[in-house]
């Protein structure tokens, strides 16, 4: 297990899609499709249902095979984010708990049966209703309540609280339609195998831990506006194939067996870089960067003035230097560039000043002492610091444990594998705990800081402000962007003031592909979408 | 005979129960809660989680839960998977043929090779051949699984070209992992079978032979040899289970769906229907391959009797 892996499986709360530039309509006679693309992933998906899966490997499939409501395409036109999908327009109530969608009516499901209103509320029955055990895209789908349906072409999703996430959230695959006649006949277990949307690709065939395929969908005809064409997809045909070993997944890349591979070792994306014939795609993704979570409540990391120490001496330049030069960036803020309220100006509350962290830690009383460690009151400055097994931290906890050597600070690092590290994370053993997180809204913050998140949830920094969980509140008691953005802001800087969170690395979403395969686009969250893609001969 | 395979079958049947407590009994002392796994990530409220326990039948005590397993399980229902939600049974039928396919492919790479070296190292023992048959085995043994298969792929995949780096289906695809498996047993049945083969050779039956006028081929093959074979056959159904765990690997490293795959992903998730399922398949396995080379024994040596 590497980069992202079954956790970031796990934490992949959903995306929203980044189809083609802003280039005019192509002509609309478009060649029939032709090539087949193998891509080497790196996880089985356990379900083809967007409605029940949480994994990435799930997700790169459904994006292609299901077509959201509305799409979030940010950076494509000026002065636009969301474009039309399924529905054609949308209207949201001011208090954020009423969204009303008008429906296209010439769309068709894989199985021939038309896509109406009606199919809307059957996948979010399917998703709520305790059977399909969903994961994803429940949460997603926020404090639901009813769907009403007002004709076959207008839909109006309610819910029991503000859900200004929503339309961030319903541009993923997680909320994607269902074809009602599938979910009727085959349950919603059923659908896990016999996955059925309106997307440009329809699902041929899943060999359990081996392969899924999806061929083109030639009667699609309903692609987002800012595509680079319309009809069919370009592609024949496409295989999802399952390689859990990374050095496979690249030799495999090497001998031409698959043409797209995701998640490789970062010494051999750097190889690919500089090779001829490949082409190393580095998408953006959404959410919280890889970081340090730092625990508030067990000493001595629970005196601020040591987490900011913490802070000041950590040097993600150097970090990124030695382990991911060329294909990461260093990050400095709780959010990823891309996110919602990202908020330039809090990039520069901490950077890297050994001078500052050693004052810091002087001011609290932690004295010079005996092997360059810190002491107070006879005790060593000494912080464990518990890493999830090959989960990609190990070597960047080994250089923080340098970087914060030379200030003064012991840190004892040991690892324990997933999920047992997160009974431990919950219950506060640690001082220093490994963390990241894929969310299409910065109302992941919900999930991450609030107070009842303790214990149970991934709050793992034991901080618990009661101002932040009213900001989140205020800022999701909205759908419009503009009012969103000043309270999540405002909650984001006392996080950081609070110093639970050291920032590590901006990860991308990085594939290698041969430079056959072109005109690949990203979804906000690193999913590839195949629509608009071709190989050339 | 019959008699004999039936008393066998119904003495494994505490061994198989003994194998499924076990496993049970490990599985829930390991902390980690699979609806907690299953929920991670979904803001999931602890009345949540609690229902999932309960719709998983989790919250039950640890004994009601085994009874209840053993109990399907002699309805010949191994459960459904936490995770895919597929029938147990249905997953395992699925991956099986793989793995057997690859289990059998490695099996015969082993036995060419081993006895064909070991009857060569013994024939012509001090020979050229016999030092290159022994330094051969001395690295099969030497040499991990997991390492050989990187290094074939890197030589006869992404080098040569010659074969495929993923292990799809047909003869082709099975070469590399047959072999990357093979040739650790295949040290171990050279070895084997050249001392076996050259104790034989110096049995009086052996000059007999000789002396009735018979050539060293014949001797070798229908007198020296069918003794020699009886402890290789007896260690081939040993290997069953490394075979297995090695399986796990090698299935990994070339792509190969199979029953190891399978485990591995459904430890990761404590997926307990489809660990149970899987363990409970690897030891009947191993429990009728052993049967079957007790069986073989009679083929082999007129004077072992069953009754």
């Amino acid at each position: 297990m590497t980069r992202r892996t079954l956790l970031a499986g796990a934490l992949g709360t959903g995306s929203a899609a980044l189809l083609g530039a802003a280039r005019p309509r192509a002509a609309a006679s478009a060649p029939a499709p032709q090539g087949r693309l193998v891509f080497g992933m790196w996880q089985s998906p356990e379900s083809l249902d967007p409605g029940t899966s949480g994994l990435i490997s799930s997700g790169y499939i459904s994006i292609n095979v299901f077509d959201p409501l509305i799409w979030h395409l940010p950076g494509m036109r000026r002065g636009q984010e969301y474009f039309p999908g399924l529905a054609l327009r949308w209207e949201v109530s001011g208090d954020a708990r009423r969204f009303t969608f008008h429906l296209r009516r010439d769309v068709k499901f894989h199985d021939g049966t038309p896509f109406t209103a009606e199919a809307v509320k059957a996948t979010l029955e399917h998703i709520v209703n305790p059977e399909t055990k969903s994961r994803s895209a429940i949460t997603a789908l926020g404090p639901y309540s009813h769907t009403e349906v007002t004709g076959d072409d207008v839909v109006t999703i309610v819910f029991k609280e503000p859900n200004g996430a929503f339309l961030n959230n319903v541009a993923t695959s997680g909320l994607s339609p269902i074809s009602p006649a599938a979910l009727r006949r085959y349950g919603h277990q059923g659908v896990s195998q016999h996955p059925v949307g309106t997307g440009p690709f329809k699902f041929q065939e899943w060999v359990l831990g081996n392969h899924v395929t999806i061929v083109a969908n030639p009667d699609y005809n309903w692609a987002p506006p800012v595509a680079h064409h319309q009809g069919p997809p370009h592609l024949a045909e496409i295989t999802f194939r399952i390689i859990p070993d990374a050095s496979t997944r690249f030799n495999a890349l090497r001998t031409g067996e698959v043409l797209i591979a995701e998640n490789l070792a970062p010494t051999d994306v750097q190889g690919l870089q500089r090779a001829k014939g490949y082409t190393v795609f580095a998408a953006p993704v959404t959410g919280m960067p890889y970081s340090i979570m730092v625990n508030a409540k067990r000493p001595p990391s629970d005196d601020v003035r040591v987490r900011q120490a913490l802070q000041f001496a950590t040097n993600q330049e150097a970090i990124i230097e030695a382990l991911y030069k060329g294909i990461y960036e260093p990050a400095h803020n709780i959010f990823l560039p891309g996110t919602l309220s990202y908020d330039p100006t809090l990039d520069k509350m901490y950077r890297y000043d050994a001078g500052r962290a050693k004052s810091l830690l002087e001011e609290a009383g932690w004295k010079a002492g005996a092997g360059g460690v810190r002491q107070k009151d006879g005790q060593p400055l000494r912080l464990v610091f518990i890493n999830i097994a090959n989960f990609g931290f190990d070597q960047i906890s080994q250089l923080l444990q340098a970087q914060w050597q030379d200030v003064g600070i012991q840190t004892d690092i040991s690892a324990q594998s997933f999920p047992t590290v997160a009974e431990t994370y919950n219950r506060g053993d640690h001082n220093l705990a490994d963390f990241f997180y894929y969310s299409v809204d910065p109302f992941l913050m919900r999930a991450l800081y609030a107070c009842d998140q303790i214990t149970h949830g991934f709050n793992w920094m034991h901080y618990c402000d009661p101002q932040v969980d009213a900001l989140v509140a205020k800022g999701n008691a909205t759908a419009d962007p503009s009012k969103r953005i000043a309270p999540f802001r405002e909650a984001a800087r006392r996080v950081m003031e609070a110093a639970v969170v050291i920032p590590i690395y901006q990860q991308r979403a990085v594939f290698d592909a041969s430079d056959r395969v072109q005109a690949l686009r990203f979804t906000v969250n690193g999913f590839p979408i195949y629509y608009d893609a071709t190989l050339r001969a | 005979m019959g008699a004999f395979i039936g008393r066998r079958l119904l003495a494994s049947l505490p061994i198989v129960f003994g194998v499924t407590a076990l496993v049970f009994l490990i599985l829930h002392l390991i902390p980690g809660d699979p609806a907690q796994i299953m929920l991670f990530g979904t803001n999931a409220t602890p009345d949540q989680i609690a229902g999932l326990r309960r719709s998983l039948g989790l919250d039950r005590p640890l004994a009601v839960q085994y009874g209840d397993f053993v109990w399907r399980l002699v309805h010949g229902d191994l459960g459904v998977s936490f995770i895919s939600q597929r029938r147990v049974a249905e997953e395992i039928g699925l991956v099986f043929p793989a793995t057997a396919t690859l289990a059998l492919a490695t099996m015969v790479v082993a036995a060419t090779v081993g006895l064909g070296a070991g009857v060569i190292g013994a024939m012509y023992r001090g020979s050229w051949m016999d030092v290159a048959g022994t330094g051969f085995s001395v690295l099969g043994v030497a040499v991990p699984n997991f390492w050989l298969s990187v290094l074939l792929i890197l030589v006869f995949a992404v080098r040569l070209g010659w074969l495929p780096a993923l292990s799809e289906g047909g003869v082709r695809g099975l070469i590399l992992p047959s072999v990357s498996l093979g040739w650790g047993f295949s040290a171990i049945i050279t070895r084997l079978c050249r001392a076996n083969l050259l104790e034989a050779l110096a049995q009086p039956y052996v000059s007999t032979a000789y002396a009735k006028g018979l050539r060293a081929g014949a001797v070798v093959v229908r007198h020296a040899l069918k003794n020699a074979l009886i402890p290789v056959v007896t260690l081939l159904g040993l290997q069953v289970g490394n075979l297995l765990s090695g399986a796990v690997v090698v299935e990994t490293i070339f792509g190969r769906q199979g029953l190891g795959s399978l485990a591995v992903r459904a430890i990761q998730a404590k997926d307990f229907p489809t660990i149970q399922g899987v363990v409970l398949v690897v030891a009947l396995v191993y429990l009728l391959v052993n049967l079957a080379v007790d069986v073989a024994y009679a083929a082999l040596d007129p004077r072992v009797r069953y009754g």
